[in-house]
């Protein structure tokens, strides 16, 4: 029995060293984060910006629009796209074959007619239904196909765009009318960058008046109000931290730039995961390591793209169900990549933390609490132990929400009214007591689905912008 | 006469509408796109447009004048862009006239002046 | 974007986390330590609860930190915006009615009006807003030579110098080119570009030859020159590398500079493929025949670099017609999509007619698939 009290004491201490070095890293990446956005803020120069709009000296983008069924919201998102401060750009619709009336809805927006278009099959895609041409707006591309998934979509896109960047985005993005300047000016800047991710943020409760969002309000919405401190901890914190040590895996689906030869010639996107985002940044990292090449994936800070975060539990709980799988996927696909030093800072760094802390961390505190019963009937069950410590894992959980809303704080765009500012750093704590729990469960469940729900997705209830 | 300044520059706004009212003209202002749009269709004597602006592009607020609202308004472009295909498309779509930041303000009033006198 | 002054905030953030990573070691040495023995419950428990305290603390510490913060700087920034607005008010009005403005000194609001004025005004009032600039001794040029400045405070100082064009300034900036910081640098020579006049533009281009800028900021240097560039351009053709000789070529065709347009010519037999094709480029964008080099760029349709062929084509329309004619109907059976369709979109330009034909009769089937393409873009468009 003693032995037995010892293992189990020697489980917690485990947990404890887990516990320890995951929040020494958040801590790092907290650091490294701040550092990197407090750089980045000198270094921009709101006049370097302008000169990149006014002048001759930029690289134009093509921006893919991979969309299912999205009839109500469609027509205003590409019209805030066309609506874009950049210089040359074209915007490429690509329909997976949408069951409801997007199309229709495309077509009668932007009075678009049917051409037929000579394009490279570059990359295999489904079968291409029809191409469509804008009578009102030169640079708009519609492209009908068949489903095959949002991968399937993008991969069409690029079969059709001919610039040399290309912009993935996601339907409902609203981008920041200076986004593609912010982003771009890193490609000329640096001829060795391959990737370039943004900061999203939640669009929902902002006041949005014909695509231009006028003011940052906090939504009504509970799950909506914590989102918006999830996603100033992983941008803010996360992935400006991993950029700095030039290790960033991931790029958001909603805003990434990419050089378009780059992904070509990677072979595209993957069309049998659900974390086709984060795949084909990490298989850009790993042919350009195993090619021997200097590189770079860098985030850029400056508050970017703007989107509609689920408002319901069932929804919420998809999408992270699906981020985690996609997770998993990568993990798997990439495996080699693991504990690896031929893939440097990837190999040794960012894959086994996204592996031992990411992906196994839901594992790790689920377990931890189904423990506590069992701790419990065994009579090795200290209470006030055991609450201490819960507290104290949740006081650094609020500490870093603490932290990010502290970085958003810092932004020109921030959440204006002082009174939000409380709420936010009170929800900070509310976050620790059942939001966190509910979504680590969700991981928890979906670790154990990977193998059978691959490459699936669900579907969003949409609220419709400015909703 | 009733100028219509399409401006999101709040420097330029002001420095326009100092020149314009000391000139003798009735100067309104519209800051984006969607105002501009609205405001587009009262009647206006001339019009200074300015491309970038919040929420879509000046040119398609000239098509929209010129071709879905058929007017032939003076219509005189002053944007900070520089690139040839911008100020070609610009005159393409029938502006009078498209200036460059820096400008020097005495030049656009004349300038619009003639215009209108010309009609 | 984002707002100054977070250097307060990052040291606040720093000291909480070196403490919490204290208490975090203390508990995992005193956790280890009880595991083997070492240490009894009661520290164990006590640890914890220091671990706890802090943590508490450092959770109010930051959070009213950030509340005072947010008030303080939307405070500031209500007064700060005040003040530019009066002040742009009072510099417009002085610059149209001929009076003087509001005697200096001026706070910070209102030399960025004076920025922003001087940025918008060319001629007789732009002139006139220099010299308020000046007369409001502005710190910029001072802080740039200092010691003791700031990086971010001379990234500002840069900045604004830019805006502020005035010519006298060239000289604190040019050190600059070549400062061990790759963003100063590029901020310098921005700046430097806008704010160069006459032979300072001669400096300029001497001191970014020996800056190692890459190769697209030359070109953006370049482009800021505007009408100024043409000297800078012929030196860097002259005597600069690969990347300057590149910016050159992009910078010839883009701003029409005509008067160069012959240095182009031997170009297109260098060594290094990007800069044959910016050679191609900048004859295309000029519309300058390469007269005398014709079997260069006929020779350079053949060669392996897709992007060669693709530039070469566009040049094609150049060329003598029966030339241009032939070269382009062979180049419509090229193996690459992106040479076939430069090939259509030239010869569009070219001859409509042979394009018709070729869309119905060329011996390739891309070919002809490309051209008839090509045919209906250009019925679209018109």
């Amino acid at each position: 029995m003693e032995l037995l009290a010892w293992l189990l004491y020697g489980y917690q201490v485990l947990v404890l060293y887990y516990f320890a070095v995951l929040n020494f890293l958040y801590a790092t990446f907290a650091l490294f984060g701040l550092r990197m956005v407090a750089r980045y803020a000198r270094e921009l120069s709101e006049l370097s910006l302008k000169d990149l709009l006014e002048r001759e000296a930029y690289l134009p983008v093509s921006i893919l629009v991979p969309t299912y069924n999205e009839e109500k919201t469609i027509a205003a998102s590409v019209r805030s796209f066309l609506a874009l401060r950049y210089p040359e750009f074209e915007v490429i619709v690509v329909c997976d074959g949408p069951r409801d009336r997007t199309l229709e809805v495309l077509k009668e927006a932007f009075r678009l007619v049917r051409v037929d278009w000579v394009f490279k099959r570059a990359l295999p895609t489904k079968p291409i239904r029809g191409v469509y041409r804008s009578l009102t707006y030169p640079n708009l591309l519609v492209v009908d196909k068949e489903n095959g998934g949002k991968a399937d979509a993008l991969n069409a896109g690029l079969n059709f765009a001919r610039y040399p960047l290309f912009c993935g985005v996601d339907a409902d993005s609203l981008l920041d009318p200076e986004a593609l300047l912010r982003a771009s000016r890193l490609f000329l800047e640096d001829e060795r960058v391959l990737a370039v991710g943004g900061t999203i943020r939640p669009l929902n409760g902002a006041r949005v008046r014909e695509g231009i969002v006028e003011e940052l309000r906090l939504p009504r919405g509970f799950l909506e109000k914590m989102q918006i401190i999830e996603y100033a901890r992983a941008f803010f914190m996360g992935r400006a931290g991993w950029s700095a040590m030039n290790a960033l895996l991931i790029i958001s689906g909603a805003f990434g730039l990419f050089r378009r030869s780059e992904a070509m010639k990677v072979g595209g996107y993957r069309t049998d995961t659900v974390g086709e985002d984060m795949e084909l940044v990490v298989r850009l990292h790993r042919r350009a390591r195993e090619e021997g090449r200097d590189y770079r994936v860098l985030y850029t800070p400056d508050p970017i793209c703007y989107t509609e975060v689920p408002a319901d539990w069932a929804t919420l709980r998809r999408q992270r169900n699906r981020w985690h799988r996609g997770l998993w996927e990568v993990l798997w696909l990439h495996r080699a990549m693991l504990f690896n030093p031929r893939y440097g800072r990837l190999g040794l760094l960012a894959m086994p933390y996204f592996f031992l802390f990411e992906a196994l961390g839901p594992v790790v505190e689920v377990l931890g609490y189904l423990l506590l019963p069992v701790f419990y009937l065994l009579g090795v069950f200290n209470a006030e132990f055991a609450l201490l410590f819960l507290l104290l894992a949740l006081g650094y959980g609020i500490l870093l929400s603490q932290l990010a809303i502290g970085m958003e704080t810092l932004l020109l765009k921030r959440y204006p009214r002082l009174r939000d500012r409380v709420a936010l750093l009170f929800l900070s704590l509310l976050e620790v007591l059942g939001y966190r729990q509910v979504l680590a469960l969700e991981r928890f469940i979906a670790t154990f689905q990977v193998l059978r729900k691959r490459g699936q997705w669900g579907e969003m209830r949409r609220k419709g912008l400015g909703g | 006469m009733r100028v219509l300044l399409v401006e999101d520059d709040p420097v330029v706004a002001q420095v326009l509408e100092m020149a314009l009212t000391r000139a003798g003209h009735q100067v309104h202002l519209a800051k984006d796109f969607p105002t501009a749009k609205a405001r587009l269709a009262e009647p206006w004597d001339a019009i200074v447009l300015d491309l970038n602006l919040p929420g879509g592009f000046g040119l398609d607020l000239l098509r929209h004048l010129r071709q879905d609202l058929g007017r032939a308004t003076p219509v005189i472009i002053l944007s900070g862009l520089k690139q040839e295909r911008t100020i070609l498309e610009g005159m393409r779509l029938g502006a009078q006239d498209y200036l460059t930041k820096p400008f020097s303000p005495g030049e656009l009033v004349l300038r619009l002046e003639r215009y209108v006198a010309q009609r | 974007m984002w707002r100054r002054g977070e250097r307060l905030y990052a040291l606040l953030v720093f000291l909480v986390v070196a403490l919490e990573a204290l208490a975090l070691g203390g508990l995992v040495w005193v956790f280890s330590g009880r595991l083997l023995g070492v240490f009894d419950y009661p520290t164990a428990r006590l640890h914890l609860l220091r671990a706890l305290l802090l943590t508490a603390l450092a959770l109010v510490v930051l959070g009213a930190y950030v509340l005072v913060y947010h008030a303080y700087t939307a405070l500031k920034e209500a007064r700060d915006k005040a003040l530019y607005e009066r002040y742009l008010s009072a510099f417009t009005e002085a610059l149209f009615s001929g009076t003087e403005p509001p005697p200096p000194p001026w706070p910070e609001p209102a030399l960025e009006a004076l920025l922003h004025l001087r940025e918008t005004l060319k001629g007789e009032m732009g002139e006139k807003v220099a010299r308020w600039l000046r007369r409001g001794r502005p710190p910029w040029a001072f802080r740039l030579k200092s010691r003791w400045a700031s990086r971010p405070e001379r990234l500002e100082a840069l900045e604004a110098l830019g805006l502020a064009r005035l010519p006298e300034t060239l000289e604190a900036i040019l050190p600059y080119l070549e400062h061990r910081d790759p963003v100063l640098r590029l901020a310098a020579a921005r700046a430097a570009a806008r704010a160069a006049q006459g032979k300072g533009v001669l400096h300029l281009g001497e001191a970014l030859l020996k800056a190692g800028l890459p190769k697209g900021a030359l070109l953006e240097v370049l482009l800021l020159l505007e009408d100024r560039a043409e000297p800078v351009v012929a030196l860097f053709l002259e005597k600069g590398g690969r990347g300057e000789v590149w910016a050159a070529l992009e910078a010839i065709g883009r701003l029409h500079l005509h008067g160069l347009a012959e240095r182009v010519l031997p170009l297109l037999e260098a060594e290094d493929p990007e800069v044959q094709a910016a050679a191609l480029r900048a004859l295309a964008r000029l519309g300058y025949p390469p007269v005398g080099y014709e079997d260069v760029v006929l020779g350079l349709l053949r060669r392996e670099e897709e992007f060669l062929r693709v530039h070469a084509a566009r040049l094609l329309p150049l060329l003598p017609q029966n030339l241009a004619r032939r070269a382009l109907w062979e180049a419509l059976k090229d193996p690459s999509f992106y040479v076939r369709r430069a090939a259509a979109e030239a010869l569009a330009s070219l001859d409509l007619e042979l394009l018709r034909k070729a869309a119905e009769a060329h011996p390739d089937p891309y070919g002809r698939a490309m051209a008839a393409q090509v045919l209906l873009e250009v019925a679209w468009n018109s």
